[in-house]
């Protein structure tokens, strides 16, 4: 059951795109994300897909078999949306049998499906509840029945876990991903949340803007991200995205503050450079001049995250150790220690360059120069 | 915690005599109804000739059983043909997209500005040319649905998330199944709300039957009512006050079981 994306386009008035040019391929039994900020069109996306909001332009495919204009129902699919969508008059069992009744199964085949899906979940005891007496949890958990009970393997989640608090969330990410890939399904899983779509997904598309920004596994977004975009927008804390010019034959100059080597001369032109925190190092006090002063320090326990300001503003975000004691106001000295991204000034990713060991020295030379 | 306390006592002694002015003329009507028409007369309230004499005599003597029929089947046959069809109504308003839908609703709205009493003669004109005069068909086809029960539940369609429709669609529901199984059970305490209302609207109707039906075969209670104080030569009051209690028992009825629906369904809630 693998899906493609040919060229998708949604326009709500003449001209006016929602979303352009998306393409994909989406392999059975894959758990796919679609990943972007509110608003970026990823739930008009999966309804695009869905069949409730029709196809503006180009071509979806299911299983082989053209479905661009195929009533929902015909199209083999499932869908978990956000808040669930149970009906408050049934009973759970009833609520996951619903579309296999809609769908006129015969009772005994409703019975034995209806109980292993919610047996599946784990939810025996609540059969004759009403939604309204289950925990959000526990709602979640008969959405995701309902969909398991029907046997297409093809399902779509709009932000399934959104509603739940913290921990329960955490549960259900490894719940929802163990039963993907016992039943074999092919997921199409809309988020906001990166950790969700880092953590659960075979591929990631990246939608903002109206188009995707990059698919890819998580470890190639994450270690190589398209654009700015991209790459401040997975990866906690925040990717460091900082001005820069060229200043020498084979050096950039960061923030007015510090330098990066590159391997080979850059046309003269203004570049954006992405550091992530923990490519950041910070230098025992009083081993060279100061160049970033701490704003804000945030205990998480394992480490702090420092939020500092270079010598001309430019705000900073660093990991440090929890051992060290850092205040507010306190000056540091940083220094480049790992991978560099180096983007074009549209944001469009040019190279990146492995700081690391080899470029520390220089770095840290020139940072106390 | 001072305020509350003499607050508490004010409040019930408000309640205590709004209770007092709004059921006073009913205990009082009640209490008629049970004393002889001589005691009435003669404004002797404090009798003790306490009977249920009259209530006898009202359904011995009079049409009241006939009025109390007639108006129990035009009323269901209103509530029913209401329900139905501002149900479908509103349901055409909510989940159906078609062209002017708005401006066909407002215009629908726009009708309940319209007195009903300004309806009477051009009404009364049609059922004339339809031949239905003094016949169950005439109290109940202008009332077969109403501006106010569809404005009614669409408000209440329109609070199902539109998810449970995404849901229905994907699983293949078409409108009439989606309208059935989701939206009626849904929006079941608002339907129970208009079927009673529209059932007491109907019960309590005056004018209409009294232009309309000209034989106790056919009249309604209220004009039922009516018409026995011009029959009655005599004007046996308390026969005629045992008969308006008659009369206003159905009301209460749907009354009290319409608000044990209403309770319940303020606390059953939707599920987010």
């Amino acid at each position: 059951m693998s899906i493609e994306l040919k060229a998708l386009g949604k326009e709500y008035t003449a001209g006016n795109w929602v979303l352009e040019d998306v393409s994909a391929h989406i392999e059975s039994g894959e758990f796919f994300a679609i990943v972007g900020p509110s608003g970026c069109g990823k739930s008009t996306l999966l309804r695009m897909i869905a069949g409730l909001i029709p196809i503006s332009a180009g071509e979806l495919q299911i299983d082989d078999q053209v479905a661009t204009n195929l009533p929902p129902k015909d199209r083999k699919l499932t869908m978990v949306f956000q808040s669930y969508a149970l009906f408050p008059f049934l009973s759970v069992t009833d609520n996951v049998a619903f579309g296999l009744k809609a769908r006129k199964f015969p009772a005994d085949e409703i019975k034995k499906r209806v109980d292993k899906a919610i047996d599946l979940v784990n939810l025996n005891e609540f059969k004759d509840r009403k939604p309204r007496d289950l925990s959000g949890g526990q709602r979640q958990r008969v959405a995701l029945a309902r969909a398991i009970a029907s046997d297409v393997k093809i399902c779509l989640m709009d932000e399934p876990l959104s509603n739940l608090d913290a921990q329960l969330r955490i549960k259900m990410r490894t719940e929802l991903r163990n039963l993907q890939r016992e039943l074999g399904l092919t997921v199409i899983y809309v988020t906001h949340d990166q950790v969700e779509a880092m953590t659960m997904a075979d591929h990631i598309m990246v939608l903002h803007n109206h188009e995707i920004q990059q698919i890819g596994t998580p470890l190639d977004i994450y270690n190589q991200p398209a654009n700015t975009f991209v790459a401040s927008f997975f990866g906690t804390p925040r990717m460091n995205l900082l001005p820069a010019r060229v200043e020498a034959d084979r050096e950039l100059l960061l923030a007015n503050t510090l330098k990066l080597s590159v391997p080979e001369p850059l046309p003269v032109a203004d570049y954006v450079v992405g550091i992530r925190p923990n490519a950041l190092r910070l230098l025992p006090q009083g081993a060279g001049e100061p160049n970033a002063q701490v704003k804000t320090v945030e205990y998480l326990g394992s480490e702090i995250i420092l939020e500092a300001e270079l010598a001309d503003g430019t705000p900073l975000e660093l990991v440090a150790a929890a051992k060290d004691q850092y205040n507010v106001g306190d000056w540091l000295n940083v220094a480049i220690a790992g991978q560099a991204y180096v983007f074009d000034h549209d944001g469009q990713a040019q190279f990146m360059v492995e700081g690391g060991t080899r470029h520390a020295t220089g770095n840290h030379a020139s940072v106390q120069a | 915690m001072i305020q509350t306390k003499t607050r508490k006592p004010l409040r019930y002694l408000v309640l205590i005599l709004l209770a007092i002015i709004i059921l006073g003329p009913f205990i009082l009507g009640f209490w008629t109804s049970l004393l002889p028409t001589a005691d009435i007369a003669k404004g002797a309230l404090w009798s003790t000739h306490i009977s249920f004499a009259n209530y006898a005599e009202a359904v011995k003597q009079t049409a009241i059983l006939r009025y109390l029929l007639n108006s129990f089947v035009i009323s269901t046959l209103t509530m029913a043909a209401q329900l139905l069809f501002c149900s479908l109504g509103a349901y055409a308003f909510v989940f159906l997209k078609f062209k002017g839908r708005d401006l066909l609703f407002y215009l629908i709205l726009a009708t309940m500005m319209l007195p009903f009493e300004a309806e009477v003669i051009p009404n009364f004109a049609t059922v004339r040319q339809l031949n239905l005069l003094n016949h169950y068909a005439v109290m109940v086809i202008p009332f077969l649905t109403s501006a106010f029960g569809i404005f009614m539940l669409r408000q209440a369609f329109r609070q199902i998330p539109p998810e449970l429709k995404e849901a229905a669609d994907v699983e293949g529901l078409n409108h009439w199944q989606f309208y059935w199984r989701v939206t009626l059970p849904y929006a079941r305490i608002s339907l129970f709300t208009l079927a009673a209302y529209s059932f007491l609207e109907s019960w309590n109707q005056y004018l209409w039957p009294m232009l309309t039906t000209f034989s106790d075969k056919f009249r309604p209670v209220q004009d039922g009512l009516r018409q026995l104080q011009s029959q009655e030569t005599f004007n046996n009051w308390g026969m005629i006050q045992a008969s308006a209690v008659i009369v206003v028992v159905p009301t209460l009825i749907v009354l009290f079981v319409g608000q044990h629906y209403f309770k319940n369904g303020l606390n059953e809630g939707a599920t987010k």
